[in-house]
Parts: C-alpha cells; structure tokens; sequence
C-alpha cells in the first residue's frame, strides 16, 4: 500500500513530470473505477425559482437547500453560507418579500416562489441608496455577512421607513457580524448624522474620512470569496474528526468509503503522512495524528463528486480506537501522573527543546514585597474563545501539472506560500496561493491550515480541482481559538500608590500542538523595579489554541488590571490617579519608546468620559440596578519589518499598486491605495491595488501581529519615492510605456521600543436580580501614531471593543469534563455578540508624532480588544463590590458572587 | 451536516396531506420547516418523506367565533405578532410571538409546527397552557380537540398519533378586567427561553378572581402554576400579594429542571419567581 510521504508526494510530482497520465495511488483502485454518479440517484423534483426577476426552471434534489441552488446551481454566490444552521443570517434572502434563512428552506418549498438576493439590489453598476449608505458608513468590514444584513435592512425598511435605533436592531438581530462592526450598520439603517461619515464625496488623502475602495464589490455580492471558487470538474472533500480527546488509532479501514459511488478519494494515515509544519512549531503534527489528541483531530479525508456522496463516504469510514486518559487543564496536565500529550512531557519545550517555563525578570522581588505596605494576591482563569469569524475555512486545490495552485482564505499569501511549498516538498515558484477577498480571520486564518494541505493532497491523489469546506462547528474545533490561561499574581506597593513588586506564575493551555507562543502579556504596561513572570505553556487535550486578535494581551491584560484596581481601592486611590503614577514610561522600564501617549489616551478618556464626576469609590449598594465605572490600558507592538510593493505607472497616467496583502477585513487594502495616492500625490480614483495572489504581489508579511500598514505601506512609501525620481529623470510614461517601482524594506528601530496604546471607560449596569450586566456607555482612546484612514481606523476600534464585551460577558466554549467533548461550538452556542448585545462605541484618536511607519501611522487592529475584559470586570467591581475571577462574567456568575 | 435523502410530496388539500402520511410510514410533515430542517442536518431525525403542508390555505388565518379565536395551524410568528385581532383577544400570545427568534425566524416558523415540536424552550406551548387553548387536529377526515394541558405531554412529546395532522388552535378571547403578558428571560442570542411565565388575571371589583399562571423554558414541558393562582385568588393585587404569590412558584417547579451551558437549572430556579412577578406585575397593571 502506498504512503503519501513529503518524499513520495515529491516522487510522484517527478514522475508525472515525464508522464502524462496521472498514476493515481494504488490503493484507490476499487473507487476510481466505477462510475462516478451515485448509484441511488436521490429523489427530485421540477420546480420554478423566480430570482431577482429572471425565472429558472430546475431539477433540484429534494434535500437541497435554496443556498445550495443559489450559490452552486444558480451561481449566485453573493448569498454567504456562515454555519449552514440558521444561526448567524449570513445567507438571509427574502422569499416574496419576507426574510428567510437560505440555508435552513428547502429549494422545492420555493417553487413559484419569488427570491430575492444582493445580486438584485443594484441597477448594473448603480448601487442603490442603501448600499451607498453601507459604503458610506462602512458597513463591511470583512463583508461576509454584508448580504444579510442588507437583505434583513431592506425588508424593515420596506416596513418601517424610518426606523428607530432600536428597531434597527431588531430588525437584523439574526444578522451576526464578527467583525462585530453593528455600530456601522446601525449607522448606515439610520442614516442619521453619524459622528465621523462622511456625507459627500470624501478627500482622498492620509488623515481622511475615506470609504474601502472595495465597498462596492463587497455590497452587491460581486467580491469573490474562497467559497465561490467553482472550477470544471471539481470534487468536494470532507474530514472525518476524532469524536475522542485522546486516542490511539488501532485501525482506519477506508475501503467501505472507497467502494461508494462517486467516491474518488479516501486519504488518512495509512497512506498520508505530510506533515504540517505551520500547524505545531515544536512536535510533528501529521494531517492524520495517531494518537488523535483532541475531538476534532482529522483522521481521514473524503473526495467526491459532490457534497452530499463525501459526507455519506465519512459515515462509512471504520475507524478503531482505543481511548486514552485526557487533560483538559494546563494546571493538571502537569502534575504528576497526567497523562503524556507529546513525547517527553506536557510542559511545551522552550526553544531548542530546553522543558522550562518562560520567565522573565527584573529586579529583586524579594525585596519588592519587603518593601511594601500591601501585598495582594488573587488568581484569574480565562477561557477558550474561538475567533468564529462569518466565513469557515475553505481551501480550493487544483494541480496543473507540477505546479500547484490553492485558493484559499489567509491572513498572509506569501507565508501560505512559503509553508505549502515546505510542507509538500516543492519549489515557492510552484505553489500559486490566490486570496481574492476573504471573511474575517483574526488570527484563525494565519499561514497555512490543513484544509489547504488535505485539499492539495486530494486533487494530487484525483488529478481533479478539490474544495474543501470545513463546516461552522469543524472551524470552531479544527482550527484554533484563544489560548485559556490560569494567572496567579502577587503585587506589593507602597502606601503612596508606588508599585514595587509584581509576580505572576502563570499558565496557559495550548492543547495538543503548540501553534503560538502562549504568552500572557500585560505586566510591561506597568513600571515596577521588581518583576518576575513566569508563564508555562502547555499541552492539554483542548482544541487546539493559537492566535486571535492580540493573542496574549486580553486574558492577561484583565488578570494584571484587575490587580490593579484592587490595589488602587484598597490604596483608597482614584484608578485614573493610579494609572497616571504607574503607568509604563519606557519600555519594561528600559527602552524608550519611539512615541508614547498612554498617559494622555488616560487623560483624554478620563476627561471625555467625565470620570471625575462619575467615579466613586466600590461599595455594594442595595437598589436593584448598580451603576459602576472601570476602566483599564493596553498597549501592543507596532514594530517595523521586512515588506515589499511594486508600483507601476501606466501610459494612461494610472497607478497600479501590486502588494500581497489579503485584506482581511481591516481595510489594508484602501490603506495600500491612500498612501500610494498622497505619496504620488495622485487622486484615490486613479490608484488600483492589485493583491491577493502570489504570482501578481511581491512577498508581503502576514496580515498578522497589526504589521500591515506599517510594514507593506513602508514598501509602498519606498516604492512610491523611486517612483517620482524615475519621473523627475525619464518624464511620464507614454502609451504602452510602464514605469515600474519595487521596493523591499525593513527598517530597523535600534534601541528603542515601538508600540500603539489604548485607554478604555465603560459605564454598566447589573441587574442584581438576573445577573444581567448592560453597558450602558463606553469610551475608547486610542494611540495609534497618526490615523490614515479615520473611518476605517474607527471600524476596527468599534469591533475589536464589541468582539471584547463578549469575550467578557459570556463567551466561552465549554468543555464537558467527564468526556472532554466540547459542547457548545457554533454562533449560538458560544454566544457571540449580536446587534442587540452592542452599545454604542465612542472612538477617540491621539495622534503623536513618530518618526516610523508610513507617516507615523501604528497599529490600530488588534489594540482595542486588549483592555476591553479588564475595564468591564473593573466596573462590575465598582458596581457591586464583588470582583470575578473566572471567565466569562455571566449571569450566574454574577449571582454567585453577589449571593 | 448536510440531510439525508429523503423524498418530497407536496400536498394539495388536508386529506391529500392524510393521505400520503398513510402512505408513507415514518414521514414527516414540513410547515415552514424551522425545526424540521436543523434536525434533518443533524441527522437526529431520518424520516424516508416530507410531506409539504405548507400551501394549504385551509390552514391560513386567524378568526373569532363566539368569543374563541381560531389560529390555523400555518399562521406564521410574524403573523401572531403583527394581527390587530390577536392583540386585542389573545395579547399575551401575540406578545409572546414577537419575541420569537429574530424576523427571519419569525416569517417562517408556524404556530402549529410550534406546537407539534413542543420544544420545552419555546414560547408559545407556555402561553397556550396559561390561557386554556385547544389543539385542533385531524385524521382520516375527522377533527378533535386536545386541550393544551393533554396535548403537551413532555420534553418534545406530544399527543399526536402518527397520522394526526394539526389544523388549528382555538383559544378563548379575553374578557372585560382581564389583564394578559409574557415575559421570559431568553438565550441572547437564539432567544429561547430559559424561563418563561404567561400570566392572565381578572380583576373583578378591585380583586383577582381568577389567575392563570404558566412556565416554561426550565421544565421539561410548560406547565401551570397552580401554587401561584391559589395564592392569588380571592387577593387584592399589591406589590406584596403579587411578590407572595410569586416565590411560591418554587413548589410548582417540581426536581426535573432543565439546566443547559447558558443557564444552569440553579440559576433557572431562582429566576423562576423573578420572571413570574415581572409577568404578574404587567398582567395585573393591563387589567386595571
């Protein structure tokens, strides 16, 4: 039988080289011969759809949804599918008039009917006045659930012309935005005078009030998103998941799925082992484990003909396991006699495989708490999140020849690139990774997933283009959320609120592979002589965890925050007044900043908010609603790298700026187009990006870490002043002419930190007789260098703190302790953040001057989740006198605590 | 999940409906299919057929008869909500409808699919039970009547025979001093209820004389609270009679709660009485 090894695959690409024919592996035989139609053809019928006006007769299969026929028959494909069970409205149509779940109606229910999508909104090119508001108020960010909302939006309008703001969100509640940009949305229903959109035409320099140039794409349902890939010939895969947190796999037999009809392709470990480097930094992990380490762990992949024959195929997979004991928390996974994950022990090895936990220290501790007149102790636990942005991953693989091209949706192309062509043993030059647009990520989507591996795998073993698709609850167990941590800390100042020792002994739940660093970040915010921090990453039997917006800043950020403000209150000092003194003045105490205006984001926002007035000290009243105050800091890298970015000026005196970006949903690529446009000092409208696919973009870092606007834009910056000398020497290109600029550059910073800061006030309510918290106002300053783009800046300000609040509230994926199986995964389940869970978020911008990145900008996406959990824990303290410790603060939490 | 295959008959009158249900052993009626089809994904229910109720306009609209409104089985939530009749005679009902899901859920979902599933975190099982209503249902040609207390026979249990096609539900108009509401503490985010209570009180002469009380979300099927109404009668409505009444609901709950990820059965008890003198509280201010 053979093994598709790195060396075999290799082998087999060599030998298809020189063949024509495609020798597909042995051990496929039985399935590749028979006919490729199911068998039991499955029961249809004739119907009639009338779709945006034009009407098709079909033949659809009773089972098939109307996003089935919309999407793959009709080729309607601006109607998104986000967790194909009625959960998160992406795919929300209106079927004669009314709003429905595309996915959860039967397309022979709608026979006769009249359906209406996004695709029908627009008059040709002319939008209609909604989807101008949507563009105007940028409603999309990522735009995966744009469809919905605006189908959800036309049909109150149509009702309700002028709605409320509360009817707003009443009336696209079923409408789920991870980008969690409702504010927008709200905004764009309204159409009121918002705050910061801009009315007419906008100027279209750095520093304006500029709509995504990419809006319209993304309103009427032309954005072509990974999912939409349709190729000739294409198969559909699917994984079979391990439904064990620990088990060795005796036994996989493939051949029952193999026989089926329509069957291609059954890979697993038995003729697969590619490793997938990108997905454990420290341990082989195989696209096939054995053992499996987590539910949800792949253990063999199915391509077929069609989606509904791959699924049947995983049902008839046998697998054999012989479960083995499991841990779920990191604590217990170190103790004495738990169960070994990873060969050589459960803590995650430190760099050249040294078993020891991170540790960080300055100063004497001891003497720190010596020094002290108080010393307090607690501990905080936080929890697995998953980032559930709108669009589950979805890898499209297709091979010509030797050369393999994956579209795919990624946070970076290049690394995607880089990683496919390492993993399969290939050339970078053979690997094509195309990301057109893509629905959300933050952090899910980094690099390369399996699913662009099993996919590559399956079209090499079918010689057919592959998709595969994972499903809402596969993206929530199979790819990575938010690491939990456990963080004990001990803290000691001095009567006049001068901090003198901080200790932290923390540890962090990776599970079973180790695809970030685990950290628990926060304690830098904080000048103090004295510090130890040491944190132990470690492998448990959890899905697995990794990076999601500020990967290891929120958790810790509550944990040293809420430290923080115990010590102010029992120091009886205002926190606002603590924060000025403590504060973090240079990095760690010894690098200086390259520009920092934390102190002022504290000032400003204590000052807007009017905390004086609204503080006082935490005390549990007895009125059935508590009113309370908190606030809390972050900070995040924004540091400088390697990026690159080619321009190139067109006889029609038209700019085209190549750069890998992906735009995730950030704006980066208005970004690349703004600063293009100021430094050729061109109009916006003369500027195209050209992004998204390696074979057109130079390398470009990953959307990743908040680096793009900072790393690409200085390529873009470099290429653009190369640019304007070739046109002082040669004079503008004529005809056919092209002049061309690259640029790669990585500036250095020596001796000096860079970094973005953020200052947050919320006010809230509890509701002591439900546990229930509303927020009733918050405000966010934040420091990002200068502010390119402040409608987009405030988009990503507005969600990152939504996303936060729920993180806070009452976002977790639950384990079941005795089976160690995950039972919430899914929008509902987990609880994230709806329309109607959203305040108002009000965004203010300090702009220092600092003398890196593209005209100082900083980073600005992953910053406002960062101090969002820890001001919202700190006002339910002042609240109610009672401080959580355990993620998230939900009702019966409250009510414990309050009991 | 995608479904399984199964075949699809459409049916173009009730006993067409009757019918195919004889012919076809273990189908499945589909109204507006909001339950029906997550389970089919699920793969929790397997049945061979669909038999499509859904254009039977013998099963639209509502109507009021000798102070009893009739709801066809295939009116839509949305349709509860939005009917000036049902507010008037049956508010609690429509009241309850409106907070259904969200408008997407609401357009779709049927009051008589609703009832045949008879999810314990439903809405309108609870409200059915507090007002008395009836269960219209057919087979082989014939109607009977089930009152709600029969037909709600437990945690997605009813007392449906396997040809029994629900037509309808009859529900008695309010009366001159009665005073309807609903109010639950619902999932955020799917917005069933994790505790319900449907209240209807008659205020005659100042005092309660009579109290319907009903829960659901955290019993495994809604049920009436008769701990409540008996504290309640004969009283005159104050804070004190109404709060009195309402911790006395802690004897109705019985052991079985349900308790889930979101909210736990402990939490689920204690809010049983805060839910109940919320819904009191509005029923009594309406009749007044």
């Amino acid at each position: 039988m053979g093994r598709i090894s790195r060396r075999s695959f290799i082998e087999r690409t060599g030998a298809l080289a020189a063949a024509t024919t495609l020798p597909t592996l042995k051990l496929r035989g039985a399935a590749q011969q028979v006919d490729d139609q199911p068998a039991d053809p499955a029961p249809t019928t004739r119907i009639t759809l009338r779709v945006n006006g034009e009407t098709h007769e079909l033949e659809v299969e009773d089972r098939w949804t109307l996003a089935e026929v919309l999407r793959d028959h009709l080729g309607l494909t601006g109607t998104k599918v986000g967790c194909d069970r009625g959960e998160c409205g992406a795919c929300t149509v209106r079927l004669d008039g009314t709003t429905v779940y595309s996915c959860s109606q039967l397309a022979v229910w709608a026979d006769g009917r009249a359906v209406s999508t996004v695709e029908g909104l627009a008059d040709g090119d002319q939008l209609n006045a909604l989807q101008q508001r949507f563009v105007a108020h940028d409603g999309p960010q990522c735009g995966f659930c744009t469809a919905g909302q605006l189908m959800s939006a036309s049909a109150l309008l149509d009702d309700t012309p002028n709605p409320t703001r509360d009817q707003v969100r009443e009336g696209l509640v079923g409408n789920i935005c991870r980008c969690s940009n409702y504010n927008r949305y709200v905004e764009a229903v309204l159409d009121g005078a918002s705050a910061d959109a801009p009315s007419a035409r906008a100027l279209t320099t750095v520093g304006a009030l500029t709509p995504r140039i990419d809006a319209p794409e993304r309103v009427t349902g032309r954005a072509r998103y990974t999912g939409d890939v349709r190729l000739p010939g294409m198969l559909y895969a699917r994984v079979l998941r391990s439904p064990h947190p620990h088990a060795r796999v005796r036994r996989v037999d493939t051949r029952p799925a193999e026989r089926l009809p329509g069957v291609r392709a059954v890979i697993s470990r038995n003729t697969c082992d590619v490793v997938w480097t990108s997905g454990d930094s420290r341990n082989d992990r195989f696209l096939f484990n054995d053992p499996v380490r987590f539910v949800g762990d792949p253990v063999a992949a199915v391509a077929a003909v069609d989606r509904h024959t791959a699924e049947e195929a995983l049902e008839a997979i046998v697998v054999d396991y012989e479960p083995l004991n499991f841990v779920l928390d990191p604590e217990e996974a170190l103790r004495p006699g738990a169960v070994e994950i990873q060969p050589g022990g459960n803590l995650s090895p430190r760099g050249r495989g040294v078993r020891e936990p991170e540790v960080y220290e300055r100063g004497d501790l001891d003497a720190g708490f010596a020094a002290s007149d108080v010393v307090l102790e607690d501990a905080f636990t936080s929890k697995h999140i998953n980032n559930a942005q709108l669009e589950p991953r979805v890898s499209v693989a297709r091979w010509d020849g030797d050369r393999l091209t994956v579209w795919t949706p990624t946070q970076g192309i290049s690394n995607c690139q880089r990683d496919l062509a390492r993993d399969l043993d290939l050339p970078p030059a053979d690997v094509r990774v195309v990301c057109e647009y893509m629905g959300g990520g933050f952090g899910n989507k980094n690099q390369c997933q399996d699913s662009d591996l099993i996919a590559a795998v399956l079209a090499r073993e079918t010689g057919s283009a592959v998709k595969l698709e994972y499903t809402r609850k596969e993206d929530f167990l199979g790819v990575h959320g938010r690491w939990p941590t456990r963080q004990y800390y001990r803290v000691g100042a001095t009567r006049d609120g001068t901090l003198q020792a901080i200790e932290l002994r923390g540890y962090s739940g990776l599970g079973p592979h180790r695809k970030s660093s685990g950290g628990i970040a926060g304690i830098e915010l904080f000048r103090c002589p004295n510090v130890r921090r040491v944190v132990h990453p470690t492998y448990t039997n959890m899905t697995v965890s990794a990076n999601f917006r500020g990967p290891a800043y929120p958790q810790g950020v509550w944990g040293i925050e809420s430290m923080m403000d115990q010590m102010a209150h029992e120091l009886e000092i205002d926190p606002v007044a603590f924060h000025l003194k403590n504060v973090s003045r240079a990095y760690l105490d010894e690098t200086p900043y390259t520009s920092w205006a934390l102190p002022e984001c504290i000032a400003r926002g204590a000052e807007i908010f009017g905390w004086a007035s609204r503080w006082r000290r935490a005390g549990a009243g007895d009125v059935a609603v508590r009113r309370g105050v908190g606030m809390a800091t972050g900070a995040f890298s924004a540091r400088t790298g390697r990026s690159s970015a080619v321009l190139r000026l067109d006889g029609d005196g038209h700019l085209w700026v190549h750069v890998g970006v992906t735009d995730i949903g950030t704006g980066a690529k208005t970004t690349m187009a703004l600063l293009a446009a100021e430094a050729m000092e061109m109009r916006l409208d003369d500027v195209s990006v050209v992004w998204g696919d390696t074979d057109r973009c130079p390398y470009s870092v990953g959307e990743s870490g908040s680096r793009t606007t900072v790393q690409t834009g200085d390529a873009v910056l470099a290429a653009a002043a190369d640019l304007r000398q070739q046109l002082v020497v040669q004079g503008p290109p004529r005809g056919d002419a092209v002049l061309v600029a690259e640029a790669t550059t990585n500036p250095r910073i020596e001796g000096m930190a860079r970094y973005a800061s953020a200052a947050h006030f919320v006010e809230l309510e509890v509701d002591v007789a439900v546990g229930h918290v509303r927020v009733v106002r918050y405000v966010a300053v934040h420091e990002s260098g200068r502010i390119l783009n402040p409608l987009t800046s405030a988009s990503q300000v507005k969600g990152g703190v939504t996303i936060g609040i729920g993180m806070a509230l009452h976002e977790e994926l639950r384990y079941d302790r005795a089976t160690g199986i995950p039972v919430n995964p899914g929008y509902y389940g987990a609880r994230v953040m709806t329309h109607l869970d959203t305040p108002e978020i009000e965004v203010h911008f300090v702009e220092p001057e600092d003398a890196y990145g593209p005209y100082g900008a900083k980073a600005i996406g992953e910053p406002p989740i960062i101090p969002v959990v820890a001001a919202i824990g700190n006002a339910i303290f002042n609240a109610t006198g009672r401080r959580l410790h355990e993620l998230p603060f939900s009702r019966d939490r409250i009510l414990e605590a309050l009991a | 999940m995608y479904a399984p295959e199964f075949a699809y008959y459409r049916a173009g009158s009730l006993a067409e409906a009757g019918q195919l249900l004889q012919q076809h052993p273990g189908a499945k009626l589909l109204a507006g299919g909001h339950s029906l089809i997550p389970l089919l994904k699920l793969r929790l229910t397997t049945p061979p057929a669909l038999i499509d109720i859904g254009r039977l306009d013998e099963l639209k609209g509502i109507s009021v008869t000798d102070g009893r409104v009739r709801i066809g089985a295939l009116t839509t939530h949305a349709e509860l909500a939005a009917s000036s009749e049902l507010a008037a005679r049956c508010p609690a009902l429509a009241e309850a409808a409106g907070l259904i899901g969200d408008p997407a859920v609401r357009n779709r979902g049927t009051i008589g699919g609703n009832v045949a599933h008879a999810d314990p975190a439903s809405d309108l099982p609870t409200v059915l039970r507090a007002l008395d209503a009836t269960i219209a249902v057919t087979v082989d040609g014939s109607e009977r009547s089930i009152p709600a207390a029969d037909f709600f026979e437990g945690m997605m249990e009813t007392a449906l025979g396997d040809h029994d096609i629900v037509t309808a539900i009859e529900v008695p108009a309010a009366s001159a001093g009665q005073g309807q509401a609903y109010i639950k503490f619902s999932h955020p985010a799917s917005r069933y209820a994790v505790v319900g209570a449907a209240a209807s009180v008659t205020l005659t002469g100042g005092t309660i004389s009579t109290a319907a009380v009903a829960l659901g979300g955290l019993v495994p099927v809604a049920t009436r609270a008769d701990s409540v109404e008996q504290a309640l009668t004969g009283q005159t409505p104050s804070v004190d009679t109404i709060a009195a009444a309402a911790a006395a609901v802690s004897a109705d709950l019985g052991d079985d709660l349900i308790g889930d990820i979101y909210a736990s059965a402990e939490y689920r008890r204690a809010m049983a009485p805060v839910c109940v003198k919320r819904a009191l509280t509005a029923a009594v201010e309406r009749a007044g």
